[in-house]
This record gives structure tokens, C-alpha cells and sequence, in this order.
């Protein structure tokens, strides 16, 4: 009995971890696209480049600021090794664990900062049509660099990180997706605040129609900038969390789970709404979770890996969404408004 | 000048040939129906798919399923032209949602495939990744015959095109199309209809190229989705005024991407091939960046119309 | 006999109101200008009748059918043809191509015949066929948009503002084209126009529409004689 309550425990842990990070990533989506109006449809870029710093780095920095001895071994080869080493630092002290966990953090919004002003360049002057395409094309890059560049992440086969939350010992499960959570509503509340700054405001402002945005005086390109700075800083995290999180990395970083099903988290919830950010990928994974607990059964009956069900749903849903409810689940409120334009629009 | 192989060369034409079909296509869809189509993607993948069936199971000769991928490839683009698309139009949905739908038929079709591989192979006992069916073709004077047919198909592909285009009534219903869609439909031109052809025959091409890849390289259900960028590519390089600017497209990428390669790994060292990927990447974002119009829309080209 | 008529015509576009309770009729062979100031909704009745705006209450009848319930290029093979006031041209095709493609569409007996009887209309276009419409004139450009329509053997004709820019000399040149049409081919046309004196002098009936509603059916002479609608509509464009 107890066997199957922890079983069910670690499950339930599982989904709020996912559900956290996705979060952290889709509100990085939600203010380039559902707020600012930007066809983001290389969010990859960003969410790989956290992740890649994370595995990058994490054993490096932990190795730095434990002053652990490498004795001259290579990061990649005895990638092992060394991240054993900090581990049995971060197993000693939760303060270990969280230090290195901030600096990774720091590290890739850092790095999220760089992606997003690289891939800003296009977003200034293309229209949508050909920005989507562009930053499409953007977030194929890494992955290429992760798998040829091996020094980075050591090629392929990638590489284990450190473990965060080894102080944790048994608990480690829970103190994982407690932190995350924790994130997660910060990252979720960071988003709110901002929507209702006046560069919030101008975000929608930009989104809604770019020549009002215009006449009323705001640096159309720059406000376009800081939107997927933000966004790409987020995502970012985000992907640095999830390998923090899944313990290592790969190259492997795919289109469809990080830009199709972001994309597909935010039509369910609504776009431009925040509260539908949440509630889209909260139900996401409910449905995905559903699903899950079909294809244990389905498995056997059927001639081809179950997986591709998922890719045939998935894709079979957002079509039924454009098409019946374009609006989400929880259609955009319009904020109270405050300024001049916003009432005169009403 | 370091020494480039005939070989090589040969391989960047065959190249060339495929991705100026795909590229085409993409060109074509943009041009009518103002959407990038990221499920082009899964056409190419369809087509090779149907012609290794064939092959499999019916033991053709590997270039006979070439029209019959082109049909079924086709076909499956009207479903998704009138089933999903048509409708988002009708609502006049914004670009972005009609790109986001394109990518949903895509994945969908990539659950479709995987499955169907899957299943093929569990039926037929025959591998269904990695598909490479070289060892099927003749030789030719030492080159393989998929360098005679891609390039033929390709030429015969573009004369066609261009003479449909230009010297009938459906091309200029179709060009008038591609200009202005209400003046096309007060002159009474069915709209929808003339759509669907570019649909047809853009996917028909992509399915062609699809059915001549494993002849050439592996086959898998990721194909199109590691060609797609090179097929925006050598749509955006061809520029998207004109049409056939898409087989200049595919010559430049194809040589920059194989001969450009191997240049370069000539004079840095052999890792650089590692990121041969990324080349239709960096020219895309090039030529979006400095000149939206490509080379089809540089003035250049105006003085030969 | 009437071969058109509208009835408490509402329509617009999306959530825009623009027409209000429009009803205006055009008999066989009849020629009708629909006269008005800038804005006034013009446009928009022409647009709704072929489909290109939202209709929301009403309805339209051509022959007898109710064109509503039909696609913009079905409405064209009816019979009915659209000269809009831009984008009119085919500017990336020929000016032959602009021509036989509208023919083509008509499905009329001998195409090539309707293309030539069109330029007999508009000869000045007999010397550019070869050349890409967007190379030609304003007044030009005119004359093919509306020999495109022709080429159609339309039985209605709804021209929007087929002189608008154009210079005193063609303006008087084409409206003297749209009476001939009128008279000689026996197409009813539903002409707008921005030129009153000129509309006025080929046109059986008239209407005058303000912001969206008729103020005024009745004959030119009717419409000249009441000075005080003229001089506050029409009164800058008496020309």
C-alpha cells in the first residue's frame, strides 16, 4: 500500500515540476507573443541556450566555488567525476545547493539576455510572416553547435549535471519541485507586474496596432527589444532549470517540445492572457497526463510506439483550437485602464 | 584553388535539384495563399515514404512511384488547405495563426508517419529508418542514376511550371491570383480552386523530391524536418517575387552548404563539416536581414521579365 | 423591367455599420448613378453586392437570384461585373493577359471576339497589349479596368468612380464611353461617381446617398432642380 502512495507521490511531485518549468518557459512566450505580438516561433533558441549554459557550467562552477580539486581532468571526459565531486558538496549543505542553483540561474538569464538581443535584430524590422520563419531558423542553431562543438556540452551523448538538491537525500523529489514552484510563481508574477507597467502597456499597445503605438511616441524597436529580452531571459531559466531538474543534458533540444508545445500551452489558455498562460499549461498537462495513463494500455495493442499518438493529438488539437476557439480557454480581460489611449479606445 | 572533386560536384547537383523542388513549393504557397508552410516539411516526407512503400512492398523500380508520390502528396495537401486553412482564411485569421496550423498539420503528420513506419515495419520485416535505397539505382558513365533523374525531373519540373505559368489561362488565373484575390474572383476566377491547385501542385513537387531522397541519402520520418530550414532558405535566396527564382535558390545553397563545406574544411580542418547544418540557417537570416526581396526581387531580374 | 434591386440594405465591414436601409433598383438597359459625398458609403454598396463586405441585413437580387447566397466568382458569371475604383488592374500581367482572362472566365461562345470587340470600345489599349499593365497611365488604367468588365458581356455593369483622377478632357471621354455602352450595347450600368454634372447628364435615375441612407430617388432633371441637397452634398463637386 505504502508502495503505491509513494509511487502516486512521486508522480504527482513529477507533473508540478513539469508543470513549474513550462510555466517559467511559456510566460517567456506569453510576453513576446501573447503580450507584445511577436511570431516567436524559435522559443528553442533561448530555452536550449539556458539549458546548454546550465550543463555547460554547472559542474564548472560548482567545481569553482566548492575550490574542488580537478586535477587537471577534463570537464567532458571526467564529466562524471567532477560533478560526483560537487554533488558531495551540495549533499553536505542545502546552502550549497541553493548557491550553486542562483548562480546557474544568473548564469542563464545572462545568457538569455545575449540570445534575445541576437535574435531581436530580425524582430526590428521583419513582419511577422518572415520574423516567424527567421527565428525558426534561430532555433535550430544550438543544437547543431551542441552536437558538433563537444567541449560544450560533450557532443551527443551530452553530459550529467549536478544535483541541487542532493542535501535533500530521500526528499530530493520534493524539494525539487517545491523550488520550482516557488520559481514558477515568481516568474508568473514578475509577468503580471510587467503587463501593468506602462512598458507593459506598451507591449499590448505594439500587438494591437503598431501605428497607434507609433503616433504615441514610444521607440517602437526598443520596446520590441525589452519584450524578448524578457521573454528570452525567462525561457532561458527555464531551460536551465529543467536540466538542473532532469539531472543532465542533451543536444537534443526539438522544435516540438520546446516552441511547438509552448505554442500549444498558450492557444489552450488563451493568448495575451496571463492567468491563460497558467491555466493552459496546467491543463496541458492534465490532459498529457491522461494520456499517459492510456498508452501503458495502448502500448501492447498497437503495431507502432505509442509516442506518435502523441505527436498525432497534439498536432489534431491546436487545429481544432484555431479553428473553434481561437480564443483559449480564458479569453484576455482588458485591464482597467488607466491611460489616455487605453479609454479612448474603449 | 584547392581541388574540388567531380564527385562532389555532382552530389551539390543532385542537391541542388531536390532542394530547388522543395523550395519552389514553398515559394508558390507563400506567393498565393501569403503563408510560409511549415507542414512542406512533412510532404517531403510523405512522398519518400510512398515511393519506399511501393518499393517494399510491391517491389517497383524506385523511380516509377515518382508520379504516384506527387498524387498522394498532393492530395494530402488539399485536406490540409481545405480542412484547415480554408476556414482559418474565411475567418481571416492573422499570419501567425495560420503559420501555427501549418506547424500543427506538420506535427500531426509526423505522428502519422512515425506510426505508419512503425507499423510497416512490424508488417513488411523491413527497416523503416535510415532508409537508404542507392544500392536499387543504375549507373551512368560512374555517377549514379539519381544524379540523371533528380536533375532531369528538376529541368523537366521548371520548363513545365514555367510554361503553365505564363503561356496558359490557369497560370495567368494563377498569377492573377497571386497579385489580387477579390479583382481575381470579380473576373471570376473560382479562388479557391486556383489555390488548391498551387497546393497540389507545390506539394506534388515536394512529394517528387521526397521519393528521389532515398535514393541519395537516409530516409527517415525527420527528414523534412532537417531539410525544412534549407527549403525556406532556398525560397527566401530565390526571392519571393518571382517563382523560379527558388532553382537559382537551390544552386546557391546547395553549393554553399556542400562545396562551400568542403572548401572551407579544406583550409580550417575536418570539424567544420559539423556545422554544415547551419548554413541555410546563416544565409536565411542573411538575406532576411539585408534584403528581404532575395535575389528574385533585386533589380537584376526586372530587366529580364 | 427591373434586372437589380436592393432592399433595406444593411451592411459594412466586420463590426462597422456603414450602409443603413439602402434600397435602390436598376432596370433593363437603365443607367443609375449613385451620387454622394466622400465617405458616404459608395463603395461599400458596390462591395456588397459582389461580396467583398459583410451583409447584415437585407437583400440583393439580381435576375430574379439572390446574390447573397453566392461566391464572389459565381456573382461574375451571372452577368454581373465590377470595375472597382483601385487595384482594378492586373498589374503584373499583360495587358492582353488582363483581357483574356477575364474573357476566358465569362464563359462566353468566342472569347477572343469579346477581347476585340472591347478594344473596338477603348482603342487606345490596342497599342499596349504586350506591355505589363502597371506600365500604363492613370487614364489608361482606367480604360482597361474597365474593358476587363466589358470583355464579360456583362448585363450589369457597377462602375466605382471611373474617373476619379483623371483629367477634364478623359473624364468627359469616359462618361461619353459609359453612355455608348449604355445605349448601344443595352448593359445596365450602376455608375458612381464623384462628377455629378457629367453622371447626371447619361443616367435615367439618380440617387443621392448620405452617410449611409438614400435621401434621394428620382430622375437627373429632379435631382439638378433641387438646389438645396446640391449645394449641401454635392455643392463642392458641382463642376
Amino acid at each position: 500500500m505504502n508502495f503505491i502512495f509513494e509511487g502516486i507521490i512521486l508522480f504527482a511531485l513529477e507533473l508540478f515540476a513539469y508543470i513549474a518549468i513550462y510555466l517559467i518557459v511559456n510566460e517567456g512566450l506569453n510576453i513576446q507573443l501573447g503580450v507584445t505580438g511577436i511570431t516567436q516561433f524559435g522559443l528553442v533558441f533561448y530555452v536550449s541556450g539556458g539549458a546548454f549554459t546550465a550543463g555547460y557550467l554547472a559542474t564548472r562552477l560548482g567545481v569553482w566555488i566548492f575550490h574542488i580539486n580537478t586535477g587537471g581532468l577534463d570537464f567532458i571526459s571526467g564529466n562524471i567525476i567532477l560533478t560526483t565531486e560537487v554533488n558531495s558538496m551540495t549533499k553536505a549543505q542545502p546552502l550549497n545547493g541553493f548557491a550553486l542553483l542562483i548562480i546557474v540561474i544568473i548564469a542563464a538569464a545572462i545568457v538569455g539576455a545575449l540570445l534575445g538581443i541576437i535574435s531581436s535584430v530580425p524582430a526590428i524590422n521583419l513582419r511577422s510572416d518572415y520574423l516567424g520563419i527567421t527565428l525558426l531558423a534561430f532555433g535550430e542553431i544550438l543544437n547543431v553547435f551542441g552536437t558538433a562543438y563537444t567541449p560544450l556540452i560533450g557532443g551527443p551523448p551530452g553530459v550529467i549535471v549536478p544535483d541541487v538538491w542532493a542535501w535533500a537525500g530521500g526528499s530530493r523529489f520534493v524539494a525539487s519541485t517545491l523550488t520550482l514552484m516557488v520559481l514558477a510563481a515568481i516568474a508568473y508574477v514578475f509577468i503580471e507586474y510587467v503587463i501593468r507597467t506602462p512598458l507593459g502597456r506598451t507591449f499590448r499597445a505594439i500587438r494591437d496596432n503598431e501605428v497607434a503605438a507609433q503616433s504615441l511616441g514610444k521607440n517602437l524597436p526598443r520596446c520590441r527589444l525589452e519584450a524578448i529580452v524578457i521573454g528570452a531571459v525567462l525561457a532561458s531559466i527555464g531551460g536551465a532549470l529543467f536540466v538542473l531538474y532532469a539531472g543532465s543534458v542533451t543536444p537534443s533540444f526539438t522544435r516540438y517540445t520546446w516552441t511547438f508545445l509552448p505554442w500549444l500551452m498558450l492557444l489552450l489558455g488563451g493568448i495575451g492572457s496571463n492567468v491563460g498562460t497558467l491555466v493552459g499549461t496546467a491543463t496541458w498537462f492534465t490532459i498529457y497526463d491522461l494520456i499517459l495513463y492510456y498508452k501503458f494500455y495502448l502500448q501492447n495493442v498497437l503495431p507502432f510506439d505509442v509516442v506518435w499518438l502523441n505527436y498525432l493529438l497534439l498536432g489534431i488539437i491546436v487545429m481544432l483550437i484555431l479553428i473553434f476557439r481561437p480564443q483559449g480557454l480564458i479569453p484576455e480581460k482588458p485591464l482597467r485602464a488607466t491611460s489616455a489611449a487605453k479609454s479612448s479606445k474603449q | 584553388m584547392p581541388f574540388i572533386a567531380p564527385f562532389t560536384i555532382a552530389e551539390t547537383l543532385i542537391y541542388a535539384s531536390l532542394l530547388s523542388l522543395m523550395g519552389v513549393g514553398i515559394t508558390l504557397l507563400y506567393k498565393t495563399t501569403k503563408v510560409p508552410n511549415f507542414a512542406h516539411a512533412s510532404f517531403v516526407t510523405l512522398g519518400g515514404y510512398v515511393n519506399f512503400s511501393l518499393i517494399s512492398a510491391f517491389h517497383w523500380s524506385p523511380y516509377l512511384g515518382l508520379p504516384v508520390a506527387f498524387v498522394v502528396v498532393g492530395g494530402e495537401s488539399l485536406l490540409l488547405f481545405f480542412l484547415v486553412l480554408e476556414p482559418l482564411r474565411k475567418r481571416k485569421s492573422s499570419v501567425a495563426l495560420l503559420m501555427i496550423a501549418t506547424l500543427s498539420w506538420h506535427i500531426a503528420m509526423l505522428g502519422f508517419l512515425g506510426a505508419y513506419a512503425d507499423s510497416l515495419q512490424t508488417f513488411l520485416r523491413v527497416p523503416t529508418r535510415n532508409v537508404v535505397l542507392s544500392y536499387l539505382d543504375f549507373t551512368l558513365g560512374g555517377l549514379p542514376g539519381i544524379f540523371f533523374v533528380s536533375i532531369t525531373v528538376t529541368v523537366v519540373a521548371a520548363v513545365a511550371l514555367y510554361f503553365v505559368i505564363e503561356r496558359t489561362n490557369i497560370g495567368i488565373a494563377l498569377r492573377a491570383c497571386m497579385e489580387n484575390q477579390n479583382l481575381a474572383a470579380s473576373v471570376g476566377i473560382n479562388t479557391t480552386r486556383m489555390l488548391g491547385l498551387a497546393w497540389f501542385l507545390a506539394a506534388g513537387l515536394a512529394g517528387v523530391a521526397g521519393a528521389l531522397l532515398p535514393m541519395w541519402t537516409q530516409l527517415n520520418t525527420s527528414s523534412g524536418d532537417t531539410l525544412i530550414a534549407a527549403m525556406f532558405c532556398v525560397s527566401i535566396l530565390g526571392g519571393l517575387e518571382t517563382l523560379y527564382g527558388a532553382f537559382a535558390g537551390g544552386l546557391i545553397l546547395a553549393f554553399a552548404q556542400i562545396v562551400g563545406t568542403t572548401m572551407l574544411a579544406n583550409v580550417v580542418g575536418v570539424w567544420v563539416t559539423g556545422y554544415e547544418p547551419v548554413v541555410p540557417l546563416l544565409l536565411m537570416a542573411i538575406v532576411l536581414m539585408t534584403n528581404p526581396k532575395g535575389i528574385g526581387g533585386m533589380k537584376v531580374w526586372k530587366r529580364f521579365k | 423591367m427591373t434586372v437589380f434591386e436592393a432592399s433595406s440594405l444593411n451592411s459594412g465591414y466586420g463590426k462597422l455599420h456603414i450602409l443603413n436601409d439602402v434600397s435602390i433598383t436598376c432596370g433593363t438597359g437603365e443607367l443609375v448613378a449613385v451620387l454622394g459625398p466622400n465617405g458616404s458609403g459608395k463603395t461599400t454598396l458596390l462591395n456588397s453586392i459582389f461580396g467583398f463586405a459583410d451583409v447584415f441585413s437585407g437583400t440583393i437580387r439580381f435576375d430574379g437570384e439572390d446574390l447573397s447566397r453566392l461566391a464572389s466568382y459565381e456573382i461574375s458569371s451571372r452577368g454581373v461585373g465590377y470595375t472597382m475604383q483601385i487595384s482594378n488592374i492586373f498589374s503584373a500581367l499583360t495587358v492582353e493577359e488582363n483581357l483574356t482572362i477575364s474573357a476566358a472566365m465569362a464563359h462566353v461562345p468566342d472569347p477572343s471576339k469579346n477581347v476585340s470587340n472591347a478594344l473596338e470600345i477603348f482603342p487606345r489599349l490596342k497599342g499596349f497589349l504586350d506591355r505589363r499593365a502597371e506600365t500604363l497611365s492613370g487614364g489608361e488604367r482606367q480604360m482597361l479596368a474597365m474593358s476587363i468588365t466589358l470583355v464579360k458581356s456583362p448585363k450589369l455593369m457597377l462602375l466605382d468612380e471611373p474617373t476619379g483622377g483623371l483629367s477634364p478632357l478623359l473624364t468627359t471621354k469616359i462618361i461619353e464611353t459609359v453612355g455608348q455602352i449604355n445605349r448601344d450595347l443595352g448593359v445596365s450600368i450602376i455608375l458612381v461617381e464623384q462628377n455629378v454634372r457629367k453622371a447626371l447628364q447619361v443616367a435615367k435615375k439618380a440617387y443621392l446617398l448620405v452617410s449611409g441612407r438614400i435621401i434621394f430617388e428620382g430622375t437627373p432633371s429632379e435631382l439638378l432642380a433641387k438646389e438645396d441637397l446640391l449645394a449641401l452634398y454635392l455643392g463642392a463637386m458641382k463642376v
